[in-house]
């Protein structure tokens, strides 16, 4: 590949490596508790590593897997998982300028669009001297690299694991926290924070915890499309 | 396995695609060779910050407020990672740390 250089894909790496560590602990209790439920269905460490290099969202993993014990539905298991991640596609519109130049990394930038990797890349800051596709890129591959291995580990180790690791799932909870505090810090974006705050808690309570984000979703396009000459 | 080889293959299939179209549909339909519309880049100022609260509510949109412990070790947790950021602004510190008390407090305390 032209204009890309090894050494600044290891610096990149690098530069990421710190603010993807939250996520890695984050997902060691989904990641594992994943792999032990696809073996009770008969899906060895193998398989349950295929489902997350190929799909890569760990959401819509989970809920696949009662949907796989009751049969076979392709159709339903689409349409599902379309609308379960459809807030990628708004991920997408706020990275549109961000991710504008980042060949040939901009193919699996968009692939592995997942909730972490969008947070970081919406609040992380790539380092001074390296362009910022190398963070991007590195941040994406660490948590991309993560997941299939917890998810791997998970088939596994799963079943005999004896440390206690309730609560550690907090650590992604933490970590968003932190990157919507990064976001506050900005006086010019706090209106557009507490629209996601109090939009999206609002559908939470009116539409209960399942159906709530395509709601909320909606209320906000709503909202910036009111607001579009003030906000 | 309830499905055949082939049918899981196939299952993998319909996840990949209704998650791919969901990440590719901006970035193609904006594809930069006309001028993204307006409203279209003012949403990529402020849907980021928007998003961010998003996901914030959605990360606590299991916790039981009037059940169990009310929320209490999440409330306390938080705190720990909002207080500490404020003072140290050193992300693996208050995620450490938030994490730390909440899985003290979960194991222990509630």
């Amino acid at each position: 590949m032209k204009n890309v250089s090894a050494e600044k894909i290891w610096l990149g790496i690098k530069a990421a490596f710190p603010v993807t560590i939250p996520i890695l602990f984050g997902w060691v209790f989904v990641g594992l508790t994943y792999g032990v439920l696809m073996s009770g269905l008969g899906y060895g460490p193998l398989w349950s590593m295929l489902f997350s290099l190929l799909c890569f969202c760990g959401g819509m993993q989970i809920a696949a897997i009662p949907m796989m014990a009751a049969g076979f539905d392709p159709l339903q298991m689409f349409i599902m998982s379309y609308f379960v991640n459809f807030r990628h596609t708004f991920y997408g519109v706020a990275l549109l300028e961000k991710y504008k130049d980042t060949a040939p990394f901009k193919p699996f930038l968009i692939y592995a669009l997942a909730d972490e990797p969008f947070s970081l890349a919406v609040s992380a800051k790539p380092p001074e001297g390296l362009e910022p596709k190398y963070f991007y890129f590195g941040m994406t591959f660490l948590t991309y690299l993560y997941w299939a291995a917890l998810t791997g580990l998970g088939s596994v180790l799963g079943g005999i694991i004896t440390f206690d690791t309730t609560g550690l799932d907090f650590a992604l909870n933490a970590l968003f926290i932190v990157l919507f505090l990064q976001q506050w810090k900005e006086k010019n974006n706090r209106p557009a924070c507490i629209v996601g705050i109090a939009v999206t808690l609002l559908s939470r309570i009116i539409f209960g915890s399942s159906v709530f984000l395509i709601p909320a979703l909606a209320g906000m396009l709503i909202i910036f499309w009111l607001g579009r000459n003030k906000l | 396995m309830t499905l055949t080889v082939t049918q899981t293959l196939i299952t993998i299939a319909a996840i990949v695609l209704g998650t791919q179209i969901s990440r590719w549909l901006p970035f193609i339909a904006f594809s930069g060779k006309k001028e993204t519309p307006k409203f279209v880049q003012y949403l990529g100022r402020v849907l980021p910050p928007a998003l961010m609260g998003l996901i914030v509510v959605y990360c606590f949109k299991n916790v039981p407020i009037l059940t169990g412990s009310h929320g209490l070790p999440e409330l306390i947790a938080s705190a720990v990672v909002i207080l500490t950021y404020e003072w140290k602004e050193n992300l693996l510190l208050s995620v450490g740390g938030g994490t730390l008390v909440y899985m003290l407090l979960v194991q222990f305390v509630f």
